[in-house]
């Protein structure tokens, strides 16, 4: 159930409607938590129902952690928690790649194996509930959350419906009281909603399924291609995968408000970072600051020396890169991260010495330039992500950057530009509040029109089939 | 104070929004009733095709070929226009998918109303698609999105349970930015190919012939003949005809004795697998259209056998191979007979074709 269906829309009104009309708190949360069943169980109930007893086995791990004085036992059961989630992860997730991986390095060195291929259908959004699983269950180990003495309670922290397959990655602390919190109807809170709501559902219809239509194509087949046509595809990706990401985040948040819940922002217009480090702390934040909290600085973070600073970042963004996917595009997208990453630490540190340059790059057309830099960074970096074979991946950049002739897009390239267009006058808008103010400065009547117009052109430009999110294969 | 103050400005922000979505979709209802492109972009393409087919060779009689996906993909009608032929009449194939005689009515009338007049008209009458399937037309469920609101209430009268057809149509024009998704993308021109080619949706050439594939795979034609089999099993099997449609084709059949239209009725060709499949019904189905063939004095012709099984891509839409090779009889042993007798000065056979 695609958040852009039709069923999906009749569901959410039905939940809608029995959620506000239930007068009980208890109710009100057993019917949420009814309805995240149920939204988990239309993929699979197999799956729903492996993610309800991992998720009963976490919620007795953590009362019995926290009932427990002995230190020793309290260890032993966050390694069973953590053996558990990331034994699922690994099982569902990893499994097939690691066997793969293993009959290659195997058949390299001569060796024949036969190692199994299983047969595993991978749970949507495991990545974001294990994480979640996870930080909740470190956080009682290290004191900095109380366990959850209703079931229910820890039950919709992990399946709440709007979250549950691609985020964002909610906290406990954050998340918890929020369940408890009685809640009351709010027309500002159910405006922000529905304009969260629309917003995401363009974003997702109208730009990312616009550019699949582009971009597509060309990665089908990257070599038969022009440079120009490639580095407009690249861009073009960099876009769709924003779009349909934020584009989930925001609908996410958005039904989360409708219900009467807040859940913290996921992008903050990342693509106008000035540098990489800055990137990450505004793209997929609930992933990166997950990463920062719980590997990052667990490894000792930037307090060691610089190389224990760089094995740190390495480590956290292969990670990162790895929990993507199963494949060697996303681990080799991880360290590319990582490089960059490094790269953009010793650049600081040689810029310290060269106050001219610093107060340089810091001007305006400094600034233009290093956003730009940023942007064709993460482009590049997102071409190996793309590509399936990390040879056509460098076979790829390798044609982006030797100029060479071949076939254009399959489609006129208007509808691309003005894509782009529209993401760019959306950061620019967004980018000093600029978009807030003229919404609220327009007439109601004019406000409502442009609203409609949206929402329909959104849905006109819908692809004939629904096109799952990016994200949910994650 | 304040707080509640905008409460109630965000309040009525919200039911701008709904009255703004709202708006937008009455204003795209009202462009769906008058614009054949957004309503029946088929029917739109149909009448630039015969436009320009005329306007290359004004003052030659019309022949139209009007019947569904089958007629559509069964006869080239380039094959069958002579354009050296100065009294030769301008021949174009209107079928549109899904259609039967209800929809083959309505648009003859607004041939009519565009100011084409045809003078001869071959109009396909699938047995199948006469059938009373699940007590109604086979057509009852379909195209009710193509109709505008006086149409619908035209062809009501042929319905076995007009509330279905209403509830379609209502549901069509109350959300017209999701059920007409594919028209106004189309209307919009969003997907442009890059050598600017108009390609057009119905793959119809530019006499109104939609080629099927040239070759198909014989597990893949297996597939789809087990495919459409299933999916007109019920109207396969059904002896009885629905008297709506029956209905619908008497006044077709009528209309075009007012307007001094000749007509001749065509059963279009299918595999033996689909006459085989249940002979019982198709008999009776077949006997039914004898007997208002007979009524109404007008020609019958059983093309049902005219294609081998071969010219099938799914045991009922004609390949390439097998539509050249139906028109070139169709033109032999049907159409030029009766062609010598409408040669301009149009009009000689509006008596009646039998």
């Amino acid at each position: 159930m695609l958040f852009c269906s039709q069923q999906f829309v009749s569901f959410f009104l039905i939940v809608f409607t029995v959620y506000w009309a239930t007068p009980w708190p208890r109710g009100r949360n057993l019917v949420l938590l009814g309805a995240s069943i149920y939204f988990y169980a239309y993929w699979s109930r197999w799956l729903a129902l492996i993610l309800c007893v991992s998720t009963l086995a976490d919620y007795w791990i953590a009362r019995a952690m926290e009932a427990t004085p002995s230190a020793r036992l309290k260890r032993l059961l966050l390694l069973t928690s953590l053996l558990a989630n990331l034994g699922l992860l690994c099982y569902f997730k990893y499994a097939n790649f690691f066997l793969d991986s293993l009959r290659e390095a195997a058949g390299a060195l001569g060796f024949e194996t036969s190692l199994p291929v299983l047969s595993v259908l991978l749970p949507v959004g495991i990545s974001f509930y294990t994480f979640e699983a996870i930080n909740y269950t470190v956080d009682v180990y290290r004191g900095q959350v109380r366990a959850a003495r209703d079931l229910t309670h820890f039950m919709l922290f992990i399946l709440f419906f709007p979250h549950l397959v691609a985020g964002p990655i909610v906290r406990a602390r954050a998340f918890l009281p929020l369940v408890a919190r009685r809640k009351r109807w709010s027309w500002l809170r159910a405006h922000a909603g529905v304009v969260l709501v629309l917003l995401g559902v363009f974003k997702k219809l109208a730009i990312a399924d616009r550019m699949a239509a582009y971009v597509d194509p060309v990665f089908a087949d990257p070599l038969v291609h022009s440079t120009l046509t490639l580095w407009l595809a690249a861009v073009g990706y960099t876009i769709q995968g924003y779009c349909d990401f934020s584009g989930y985040s925001d609908i996410a948040l958005g039904l989360a408000y409708l219900l009467g819940y807040h859940l913290a922002p996921n992008f903050n217009m990342p693509f106008l970072s000035a540098n990489v480090a800055e990137f990450w702390r505004r793209w997929h934040i609930s992933l990166s600051s997950w990463i920062r909290d719980y590997v990052y600085f667990p490894l000792g973070g930037s307090r060691g020396s610089r190389l224990k600073t760089a094995r740190n970042l390495l480590i956290a963004f292969t990670l990162c890169g790895m929990w993507h996917g199963a494949g060697w595009n996303y681990v080799v997208f991880g360290i590319c991260t990582g490089f960059l990453l490094i790269i953009h630490m010793l650049f600081r540190e040689w810029c310290g010495g060269l106050p001219w340059l610093d107060k340089l790059l810091r001007t305006g057309p400094g600034t233009a330039f290093r956003v730009a830099l940023t942007f064709t960074a993460f482009c590049v970096t997102l071409v190996i992500f793309r590509c399936p074979e990390f040879s056509t991946g460098l076979a790829m950049l390798g044609r982006m950057f030797m100029p060479a002739e071949g076939a254009g897009f399959p489609l006129q390239l208007h509808g691309l530009y003005l894509t782009f267009a529209v993401v760019a006058a959306g950061h620019a808008l967004g980018c000093w509040n600029w978009g807030e103010r003229f919404w609220d400065w327009l007439p109601e009547p004019v406000r409502g029109l442009t609203f409609g117009a949206a929402l329909t052109l959104a849905i006109v430009l819908a692809p004939g089939a629904s096109k799952a999110f990016i994200y949910f294969q994650f | 104070m304040r707080l509640r103050k905008s409460q109630i400005a965000k309040r009525r922000v919200m039911v701008w929004y709904l009255l703004g979505f709202v708006a937008v979709q009455v204003g795209l209802a009202v462009a769906a009733e008058v614009r054949y492109a957004i309503r029946d972009p088929e029917f739109d393409e149909m009448r630039q095709i015969v436009e320009q087919r005329r306007a290359e060779a004004p003052g030659r009689p019309l022949v139209l070929l009007i019947g569904s996906s089958r007629t559509k993909a069964d006869l080239n009608a380039e094959l069958l226009n002579h354009p050296e032929d100065p009294g030769a009449p301008v021949v174009v194939n209107a079928s549109a998918a899904g259609a039967g005689p209800m929809l083959h009515e309505i648009s003859l009338r607004r041939w009519l109303r565009a100011g084409i007049h045809p003078d001869l008209i071959f109009l396909e009458v699938m047995p199948m698609i006469l059938s009373a399937r699940e007590g109604a037309p086979v057509e009852e469920n379909k195209n009710s999105e193509r109709y505008c609101a006086a149409e619908i209430a035209h062809v009501l009268r042929y319905c076995a349970e007009p509330h279905r057809l209403c509830w379609r149509w209502a549901r069509a024009r109350g959300m017209p930015c999701n059920e007409h998704r594919v028209e106004l993308r189309e209307a919009l021109h969003i997907d442009v190919r890059a050598d600017g080619k108009i390609v057009r949706p119905s793959g119809r050439d530019d006499f109104g012939w939609a080629a099927g594939p040239g070759s198909i795979a014989p597990d893949e034609m297996q597939r789809r003949i087990q495919n459409d089999l299933e999916y007109y099993q019920s109207a396969l099997t059904q002896p009885a005809v629905a008297p709506g449609a029956l209905r619908a084709l008497r006044a077709f059949i009528h209309l075009c004795r007012k307007e001094h239209i000749a007509v001749v009725l065509v059963a279009p060709p299918e595999s033996s697998v689909f006459r085989s499949y249940c002979p019982a019904a198709a008999a009776s189905q077949m006997r039914a259209v004898h007997a208002l063939a007979d009524e109404l004095g007008v020609k019958l012709l059983d093309h049902r056998d005219w294609i081998d099984d071969a010219g099938f891509w799914d045991g009922h839409h004609a390949t390439r191979q097998g539509a050249d090779q139906y028109t070139q009889r169709f033109a032999r042993e049907v159409f030029e007979p009766l062609a010598a007798r409408i040669r301009y000065p149009a009009g000689t056979l509006a008596s009646g074709g039998r």
